[in-house]
């Protein structure tokens, strides 16, 4: 459990008719930014190997996790889903309680073009 | 690449982080430049030619071409994207930020404290009533907003708005993210040669970046910035300490100063008033007035307003109050700003008004010559991409 919210107060604006597509954006979105930080690893990761000289394809193919590995990968597996899938969640947290508060505030504008 | 903060509460997020961090601001970049192009586009080319079908006219303003735009699949991607891309700016940051939280609160501590070198202060007050409008919205969707405390002298606010801000601004708000405090302070340095101010005022400074600009600028002055929120001004201070630069910090309410009469020769803020609500934004004009020597000077950066923009222009602009959880800022650009000079004091012929390109991102020559042109408020004018211009006005107060 964070100590710091990662989740704003007020309900979560939906843009398309079907607020299903509202939630792929979102895990497209996680999806992709994962997706980068994989590829940014790697290709750190190749450059180090380079650097020592060793023939990264052969290595890299017959390497096999160890008991400790599997389990940090496992765990960091769970994350990465979450991470993705949290457009699922986040409704569902307590935003509902804290809109009055926003609306209250929102109140003071005209909203009447919207 | 996001730029490395130039202090010593700099953080070290890890290679994951890292790469997340670059990645979200340059999806960030992408939709201010190419996305938002994307939606101008489809506006010209088929929403506004169907709105001029319908109607008989062209859209006359902001609202129009919102209502116009609902539909619009170019509307729905950029706003979704734009959103989560928001929501992911602080997602990217919280988690360094709170690993490193002890290590910051205590860096923090030892810099404020640390005033052999900087002499910066910082006065805070835990009696003062936070506003409706700070606790009850989390502005610019950013979780727990600015006020909120984690830990004891809790500084989390401040390093999430500061990381954060890095990776928002994608490389447009200058090294140490003060471009619109250096661009204002330089082109009045410019335009008014003969202006030597004495003495400094920043209104909703959150982490000071911009009031560091301004003693920078006038390094003879005396620099003093406040906000509401204690974890920002933590922050803050301890910021400019490492810096090296002596800014005085206060918690304190823009609306109800607790400063002299006539006792400042400049009061400026940094896109603070669109945060306000509209009883407030008079509130501190009048208070911006009363401290203001004889002479001085208020100078607002702000976003332009409505009555000086196309209906396209003032349609983009006004997203952020629907989307981005900025109640107040169209209700505020709806507003005639010399009026709202005029109500708290100034004279009419005292206000002025400015259009500046970014004094960190181009020749000194090229800077020099854009003081005192035309005001001419284009599609460039207070809005993140590419050759932005930043726009200011406010009053001077008559001798």
């Amino acid at each position: 459990m964070s100590l710091i919210p990662m989740i704003p107060k007020g309900v979560r604006t939906k843009f398309f008719d079907d607020g299903a597509m509202d939630k792929v954006v979102t895990m497209m979105l996680e999806m992709m930014t994962e997706l980068w930080v994989v590829k940014e690893r790697v290709y750190a990761l190749e450059k180090v190997l380079d650097k020592g000289g060793m023939s990264t394809i052969s290595e890299l193919e017959d390497y096999r996790f160890s008991k400790v590995e599997t389990a940090e990968l496992e765990a960091a597996r769970r994350v990465f889903v979450k991470t993705i899938m949290r457009a699922l969640e986040t409704d569902f947290v307590d935003r509902a309680s804290v809109q009055s508060g926003v609306d209250n505030t929102t109140d003071a504008m005209s909203r009447d073009d919207g | 690449m996001i730029q490395n903060l130039l202090h010593d509460l700099k953080l070290e997020p890890s290679r994951d982080e890292m790469a997340r961090q670059e990645f979200v601001s340059c999806l960030r970049g992408y939709i201010l430049v190419d996305m938002a192009a994307t939606m101008n586009n489809q506006f010209v080319n088929n929403v506004a030619p169907r709105f001029e079908q319908e109607h008989h006219r062209v859209p006359e303003n902001g609202p129009e071409v919102h209502r116009a735009m609902k539909d619009d699949l170019s509307f729905k991607f950029y706003s979704s994207i734009r959103c989560n891309a928001q929501e992911m700016v602080w997602r990217s940051v919280i988690p360094v930020v709170e690993r490193n939280l002890e290590e910051l609160v205590t860096g923090a501590r030892s810099l404020s404290a640390d005033t052999h070198n900087t002499r910066g202060s910082l006065n805070l007050d835990n009696r003062l009533e936070l506003p409706s409008n700070v606790t009850a919205v989390d502005v610019h969707l950013a979780p727990g907003g600015y006020h909120r405390e984690y830990t004891e002298d809790d500084v989390a606010a401040g390093a999430i708005y500061d990381n954060g801000l890095n990776i928002f601004a994608a490389n447009m708000m200058g090294a140490n993210l003060d471009d619109i405090g250096a661009s204002m302070a330089n082109y009045i340095r410019l335009m008014y040669p003969d202006f030597k101010p004495k003495k400094i005022l920043d209104c909703g400074c959150t982490i000071g970046h911009n009031a560091v600009a301004w003693a920078k600028t006038y390094p003879e002055a005396s620099t003093h910035a406040i906000d509401v929120c204690a974890p920002v001004l933590r922050y803050g201070n301890a910021r400019a300490q490492s810096q090296g630069v002596e800014v005085h910090f206060s918690q304190m309410n823009a609306t109800a100063l607790d400063f002299d009469d006539d006792s400042f020769d400049v009061v400026f803020t940094s896109m603070f008033l669109h945060e306000l609500p509209p009883n407030d934004i008079r509130f501190f004009m009048a208070e911006a007035y009363r401290v203001l020597k004889p002479g001085g000077l208020l100078l607002n950066m702000e976003l332009p307003p409505n009555d000086q923009m196309t209906a396209y222009d003032s349609f983009y602009l006004d997203w952020d109050c629907y989307y981005n959880q900025e109640p107040y800022s169209k209700c505020f650009r709806d507003q005639h700003y010399q009026t709202l000079c005029t109500t708290a004091g100034f004279a009419e012929s005292d206000c002025v008004q400015f259009v500046m390109p970014q004094y960190g991102y181009m020749p000194s020559d090229d800077f020099e010559a854009a003081i005192g042109c035309e005001n001419v408020i284009d599609d460039k004018v207070g809005r993140l991409t590419t050759g932005i211009q930043w726009f200011a006005f406010g009053a001077w107060k008559g001798a």
